[in-house]
């Protein structure tokens, strides 16, 4: 019997703070949500919390830190949970832990309850998921196991809330210290008196009955953590020597590895423990709910079904659907960027205000963005339930051996679904992802090549680009689109692992297959709603900061002195021009002074720009009332045919002069765009870029998409632009500007480059966070750039010696990476058999009876 | 397969069979993963079934509620006996 003081906590004491531990995918973020009323992420999936969070929760009168912790399975230094719990558990010990058991896996982690009482750690044991094991017809008695634990124990079910109350009962208790623990720790047989004879050498903070285990194990990190506790250098070498020499001594006499009998004794114990208080009702034959399921989702033959039917309703209730909804949300958009149309400074004839250009240059930067919200909502829900459910799992079990062979990982299935394998998604979410992914060096791969999914933001360029060049292959590009970025990724991730990421450290694969979970509406939404939201952050910082910056760098340094005074002179002539055609008008003198001229024009722009969002002759009738009503003079000249000869009349010299006007405009700021210093940019590139077919203008897209890739549409649309209200599609700008000879070819190479393209400015923040490291961050830029502007080169380049069309070399160019893919993928494999070279089975002994 | 050849890796085993395990022959950190999801020396374990391309393979532990998936790649680490060649205890 091992009694633990508690002496740090006293009522009202703020100080102290209680930690939930547990394993994976036991219910430890849950039960932190529930005591805390915080939103901390839960899924049904293994891993999920990866760095340790708090919160304050409130027991009786007291306010302590609850702090949640990546799941664990033992407290080695192998793994960065482990490493993360260990050092927080040592280091800056808890009041009170509370360790947080899968009811229906007890035996398993029993083992780390044994690993925390050693430590000495005060512990109420929560015995979560125990409607599971009711479920299974089962009954477990938690008093006989805190009489066999010697711990508190409670019966949590963290889903539904229930324990809670007994929960924080049991804490004030120990707290108040009306309760003491009475640890009932493991016996190590032969190793005992080894133990206690550590034991007495070590110094008071490390002086546990763990910590000596640890140090007969020969644990990687003793080292460093004696040191960090004090000990002088020397006294850490006779006490690392001392073990050394107990741990030959012992697995000399027994034969036994030290460390393997640790576990077993443990493992032994905690299946006396198991049987003492778990009643089996049926001899543990009754198959499960989950394993009833799984004979048919995991089915040899009809597993890649059932996964290519989920994949197909994710896409289609989200993309599909989702885009259906954008009809309705849009028009909400685009009525608010007209009412800061209105409300800003109002439009010069040539010039614009600069807050006025500014401000719906931003207006449009982000009612891109926001537009695509719908869609997220309903892509992240879906993902969440799979997340919950467990289904997630399974895929990654499923695609295991894929993705493996190409140096990514089974739980690499997420991040790049979230990025969008098919089409749509975001980079940003898909990143943040790869934490769940234990092996590293996958894990860095995944990360890589996340970015080269078909996010929502490069869907626009395709969908231009199809709409000008391939109108009558638009289901052969957009399959070509979706298969030719997860195929390069593959092969992408399939290089990296080979050469650059080949020294990393890599993980096994042992993952454990969760229970099939109901998934609770409150989870799945609020997971949605986060990731959306982390989504419209994205917007409301870095992409209105990055617009501001690239708004300069297109506009600076503006027109020269002559460019200006030209224009001015074109505007002077069609301003007379128009006085001209209107002079003997009976109502020339409404339009005499420039503020009566543009009043005009813009109440002509306006009500464009509104009439275009409208479909319903009723709507356009409401319309034309709202107009007539606001400015009924105007009006009359304005709207579209009626009125008198007279009115008809100024009517078409309007017209006349607002095209010439637009015209004017329109290349003024291509002038502009020209002289910017994105513009010397883009034909500074010009030699390096002219070998995949692109100009300036696409150059300076790109360069300015690389800000958010949504900005690559809008960017081509200001350099292919007419004045704002413009009714003209860009698609028909676009097609005459770049003209048809080998217009196609450039397409598809500027295409092939999009979706290689550098991951945004906001993914690679992310990279950086998700790295730690600037120079994968750069890296992820640098190299997706090279290779798409190798690829683009090469097709381009190609297509124009052969004299190809565009059709024809995509198809090429498709079979060709499909070549590649199938020789990587069924080449054939040495079976790496390292556990021969390493240990030969003799020399380890294993435990069994 | 047969008892005659009692020892064998769990990579061998056909889905279905239920083994015991004998020994690990890993080191380092892919031994101790192992033995922290509970795939210890004497545990008896079932091969449930491989995935659809046959890597990698689901295994339960004691009859219980516990299911893993291990790669094969590490499932040549464990070193099992079928369970038919036991005697039962
Ligand atoms: N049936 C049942 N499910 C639960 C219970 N508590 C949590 N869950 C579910 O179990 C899954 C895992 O919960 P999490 O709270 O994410 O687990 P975790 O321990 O934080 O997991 P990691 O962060 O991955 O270590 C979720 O799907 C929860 O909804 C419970 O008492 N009963
Ligand atoms: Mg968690």
């Amino acid at each position: 019997m091992h009694t633990i003081p508690l002496t740090t906590a006293r009522p009202g004491d703020i100080r102290g703070g209680i930690a939930l531990i547990g394993q994976p995918n036991c219910g430890k973020s849950t039960l932190f949500n529930a005591l805390t009323g915080l939103r901390q992420h839960v899924a049904n999936y293994p891993g999920v919390t990866v760095e340790k969070k708090q919160g304050p929760m409130h027991l009786g009168d007291r306010r302590l830190n609850l702090v949640d912790l990546p799941g664990t399975y033992s407290l080695t230094a192998f793994s960065p949970e482990e490493r993360v719990v260990r050092s927080f558990l040592l280091d800056s010990p808890p009041t009170l832990g509370i360790h947080v058991l899968d009811a229906a896996q007890l035996q398993r982690g029993l083992s780390l309850t044994f690993q925390l009482l050693e430590m000495g750690l005060p512990v109420i044991c929560a015995l979560n998921m125990s409607d599971v094991v009711r479920r299974q017809g089962h009954t477990l008695d938690p008093r006989r196991l805190a009489e066999l634990l010697g711990v508190p124990v409670v019966e949590t079910v963290g889903r539904r809330g229930q324990g809670l109350d007994q929960l924080k009962r049991a804490a004030i208790s120990l707290l108040d210290g009306e309760h003491r623990i009475a640890a009932r720790l493991p016996r190590y047989g032969a190793l005992e008196p080894h133990v206690r004879a550590m034991l007495t050498a070590l110094p008071g903070s490390l002086k546990n009955r763990w910590m000596a285990l640890r140090l007969l194990e020969n644990d990687p990190e003793g080292k460093s953590l004696l040191l960090r506790h004090g000990l002088a250098p020397t006294e850490v070498e006779t006490l690392l020597e001392d073990a050394r020499t107990r741990r030959s001594q012992f697995q000399q006499s027994s034969g036994q590895d030290l460390a393997d009998y640790v576990i077993t004794m443990r493992d032994r114990h905690a299946h006396d423990i198991t049987t003492q208080c778990l009643n089996t009702d049926s001899g543990g034959q009754r198959i499960s709910w989950t394993e009833r399921a799984d004979r048919l989702l995991l089915n040899r033959w009809l597993a890649p079904v059932f996964l290519l039917a989920t994949i197909y309703v994710i896409y289609h209730t989200a993309i599909v659907q989702g885009y259906e909804l954008t009809q309705y949300t849009w028009p909400l958009l685009a009525g608010i960027r007209n009412l800061a149309a209105d409300w800003l400074p109002a439009a010069g004839f040539l010039h614009d205000p600069l807050s006025r250009s500014l401000g719906l240059w931003l207006m449009d930067s982000v009612n891109t963005l926001l537009n695509y919200v719908p869609i997220f909502l309903i892509l992240f829900a879906l993902i969440a339930i799979l997340e919950d459910s467990g289904y997630m799992a399974r895929i990654a079990f499923i695609l295991d051996r894929v993705l493996h062979r190409f140096g990514l990982h089974g739980q690499s299935t997420l991040p790049l679904i979230l990025g969008g394998v098919f089409a749509g998604g975001c980079a940003v979410p898909g990143v943040m992802a790869t934490r769940a992914i234990p092996d590293p060096r996958a894990r860095l791969a995944t990360i890589l090549t996340v970015p080269y999914m078909n996010c929502l933001a490069k869907i626009p360029l395709y969908t231009l680009l199809i709409g000008i060049f391939f109108v009558d292959h638009k289901g052969l590009i957009m399959f070509f689109i979706a298969t030719i970025t997860i195929m390069v990724a593959l092969l992408v991730a399939w290089l990296l692992t080979r050469t650059l990421l080949k020294p990393m450290e890599t993980v096994p694969f042992v993952m454990e297959m969760p229970r099939y979970h109901l998934p609770t509406a409150g989870g799945v939404m609020r997971r949605a709603l986060d990731r959306t939201w982390l989504y419209i952050k994205k917007v409301g910082t870095i992409v209105l900061a990055v617009a501001v910056v690239i708004f300069v760098l297109l506009n600076l340094p503006g027109l020269s002195a002559e460019e200006q005074e030209n224009f001015e002179q074109r505007a002077q002539i069609a301003l007379n021009q128009f006085h001209d055609q209107i002079r003997d008008n009976p109502h020339a003198h409404l339009f005499q002074t420039p503020e009566q001229l543009m009043q005009a024009l813009s109440l002509s722009n306006a009500y464009r720009a509104r009439r275009m969002n409208l479909s319903t002759p009723e709507a356009v009738q409401s319309l034309d009332r709202r107009f007539e009503q606001a400015d009924p003079v105007y009006f009359s000249f304005v709207r579209p045919g009626g009125g008198d000869r007279d009115v008809r009349a100024i009517n078409r010299a309007l017209r006349t002069l607002d095209q010439e006007r637009r015209l004017l405009r329109l290349e003024i700021q291509e002038t502009r765009i020209h002289n910017s210093l994105l513009g010397r940019t883009g034909q500074a590139l010009e030699p390096l870029t002219r070998a995949a077919g692109f100009d300036w203008k696409i150059n300076v897209a790109l360069l300015s998409s690389f800000a958010a890739r949504e900005s690559a549409v809008a960017t081509l649309g200001v350099l292919f632009q007419q004045e704002e209200g413009s009714n003209q599609p860009l698609e028909e700008r676009m097609g005459t500007a770049m003209g048809t000879t080998d217009g196609a070819l450039v397409a598809l190479a500027l295409l092939v480059f999009f979706a290689i393209y550098p991951p945004c400015l906001a993914t690679a923040i992310m990279v950086r966070v998700q790295t730690d490291s600037t120079g994968w961050m750069l890296f992820s830029i640098v190299f997706p750039a090279a290779l798409g502007l190798l690829i683009a080169s090469g097709i381009h380049s190609l297509g124009q010696a052969l004299a190809l069309d565009a059709i024809h070399m995509m198809v090429g160019f498709w079979t060709l990476i499909l070549i590649l893919l199938l020789v990587v993928g069924l080449w054939p494999r040495r079976m790496v058999k390292p556990g021969l070279a390493t240990a030969s089975p003799g020399d380890r002994a294993d435990g069994s009876p | 397969m047969s008892c005659a050849e009692p020892d064998q890796t769990l990579d061998q085993v056909q889905p279905g069979q239920s083994c015991r395990i004998l020994r690990l022959t890993a080191a380092g950190s892919i031994r101790q993963r192992l033995l922290d999801m509970g795939l210890l020396p004497g545990r008896r374990i079932q091969l449930v079934r491989l995935a659809p391309l046959g890597d990698p393979l689901e295994v339960r532990l004691d009859a219980g509620d516990s299911f893993v998936a291990i790669r094969r790649q590490e499932a040549f680490h464990i070193t099992v006996t079928l369970e038919a060649c036991t005697p039962s205890r």
